[in-house]
């Protein structure tokens, strides 16, 4: 396949982003690529810094045409992550934050792209063991409750669909995790 | 020790993911799983000052080397800025470090094991990239590998962590678990019978990213994919893992349909592939890297389906490593320009393939 800018080059990077709920696909040879941001190296799969900027700009916009300003291009207050100094401008130009506090100081744009990057927008899966036993154990518990909510999800789907054996299969598997959740809730 | 000393030292040792064997490593190269962590404290790295920089490599460092000791398990240490362009670009070819790494910022350091199975890169994008590699098709036992590992490392350090986001990382498409698993996989049957394309396509639309990938240049070459996940927050470590691995499972089934169609239906095109590809190999006096992937690539199917007796896989696979540009040039003990390096490269492979 050749690339899709140059039509010169074999096409390597193989480039999919969602926009409005459909899926683009985009292959590009390695410079076109890397004029155009990816990062061959650690590819996402995606064009990260235009998706980013893409989604912020869709918020940016949002928040424009809501004050009424659409044609105007209005100085818009710029806004900093009160912790490092890092900026919503820097964020979506480069893509990445400044620092461990960003994820609060820009929480209404990231979590807007979430859904977009991540099959989900809660964490579930391991907890680091200097959270202490005590926070890790009702972590834990949270974290199984979840995955619970989730199986049971997909037993009414395996019921609905008929589908008895995989059904019973999930039954065990929930039983196991409150029975987890339980031995959890015992310990201090 | 000196850096220089150790990439020598490390030169010369065997990687253990191209040279040993493993499940399925007929179709699957290697397996890799990658943590992404962050230092609650400290900004991350594109934003901290050099004296943050020195000082989280020293906090992961002295963790490690701690962890060394306790594990018994020797390491080797890499700080970037003592080690010549040349010696970074040897552990990229070697998969230790990142294009990034290449040019680091301050305080950028390497700590690996000596067979180069486990490694950690710090101060990277995110304060540490915790990364683990195996021959093969073997995902499982390179989770319980990494979790531990990532256990021994949280004990002692303050990972930057969120109960609902989970794991914080420098750049939003990393967050939650912060995991990447991937599989290199060798496909030239898929190749050969014109399926690879619907194949990329179809991967990509189950949510997995495929990266064509073996060392300079990274160029699709030599019919190597990467197969990995594209998500990280919203589904556990483990389940990541058994939706890749489903799928990785069925492409290797796809691979090996290919090539006993190929065997069947078109025995003397393919075993004219494979030959011309081992006569360019052994009879060239200049041949590119691209050149010698892609014959090393015919070689290795060539070698998978018992046509040369003599030799043996992991062989071809060690080929792929040193024909390339840094590697021929820590062969040869010295800087070579792009002529002398097709030199070399002809000259390496006719040695290797002859003895």
């Amino acid at each position: 396949m050749l690339c899709q800018k140059c039509h010169k080059n074999e096409a390597t990077i193989h480039v999919q982003k969602i926009e409005d709920g459909k899926v683009k696909s985009l292959h590009l040879c390695e410079s076109c690529a890397a004029k155009h941001s990816v990062d061959a190296a650690d590819l996402q799969g995606f064009n990260l810094a235009e998706v980013l900027f893409d989604i912020a700009g869709k918020v940016a916009k949002e928040i424009n045409s809501g004050s009424g300003s659409e044609e105007e291009s209005e100085p818009v207050i710029e806004e900093i992550c009160p912790h490092c100094g890092w900026s919503l401008e820097k964020f979506r130009k480069t893509g990445y934050l400044g620092c461990p506090e960003c994820y609060q100081a820009f929480d209404t744009q990231i979590d807007g792209m979430l859904k977009n990057i991540h099959r989900g927008d809660h964490h579930i899966g391991k907890i680091p063991v200097s959270a202490g036993a005590g926070q890790k154990h009702s972590h834990e518990a949270v974290l199984l409750k979840r995955e619970i909510e989730r199986l049971r999800k997909e037993q009414e789907e395996k019921i609905r669909r008929e589908e008895y054996e995989d059904a019973a299969v999930l039954r065990d598997r929930i039983q196991e995790l409150e029975q987890k959740i339980r031995q959890l809730e015992v310990q201090p | 020790m000196t850096p220089s000393e150790a990439i020598n030292d490390l030169f010369k040792q065997k990687v253990c993911w191209l040279s040993d064997s493993g499940p399925d490593d007929d179709i699957a190269i290697s397996s890799r799983i990658r943590f992404a962590r962050n230092l609650a404290d400290y900004e991350f790295p594109i934003q901290a000052d050099d004296a943050a920089l020195c000082e989280i490599r020293d906090q992961v460092l002295d963790c490690l080397r701690h962890i060394s000791v306790s594990e018994k398990i020797p390491v080797r240490e890499f700080p970037m800025d003592e080690l010549s362009v040349l010696d970074r670009k040897f552990l990229m070819e070697r998969h230790l470090i990142s294009r990034e790494f290449v040019n680091p910022r301050n305080g950028a350091a390497l700590v690996t094991s000596r067979e180069q199975g486990t490694f950690v890169m710090i101060n990277e994008e995110d304060h540490l990239r915790i990364q683990v590699l195996a021959p093969g098709f073997q995902l499982d036992s390179l989770w319980d590998r990494i979790d531990h590992l990532d256990d021994r490392l949280s004990e002692s350090l303050q990972f930057a962590y969120d109960k609902r986001l989970g794991y914080l990382t420098a750049c939003p498409t990393n967050l939650g678990t912060a995991m990447r698993a991937s599989v290199m996989l060798h496909l030239p049957g898929l190749a050969l019978t014109n399926q690879i394309e619907t194949c990329v396509q179809a991967i990509g639309k189950l949510g997995l990213t495929v990266r064509g990938l073996f060392g300079e240049g990274s160029k699709n070459q030599g019919n190597f994919y990467q197969i990995s996940n594209q998500s990280s927050l919203g589904e556990s470590e483990q389940e990541i893992i058994r939706r890749l691995s489903a799928i990785i499972g069925q492409i290797i089934t796809n691979e090996k349909k290919a090539r006993s169609l190929l065997l069947a239906s078109k025995r003397s095109s393919l075993l004219n592939h494979v030959s011309r590809a081992y006569g360019l190999l052994l009879h060239s006096y200049l041949i590119s890297g691209s050149e010698a992937l892609e014959a090393l690539s015919a070689l290795r199917l060539g070698v998978d389906m018992g046509m040369f007796r003599e030799l043996k896989i992991h062989t071809v696979n060690e080929l792929f490593l040193l024909v390339q540009s840094a590697h021929l040039q820590k062969y040869s003990e010295r800087e070579l320009d792009q002529n002398e390096r097709d030199e070399v490269r002809a000259s390496l492979l006719r040695e290797k393939l002859n003895s």
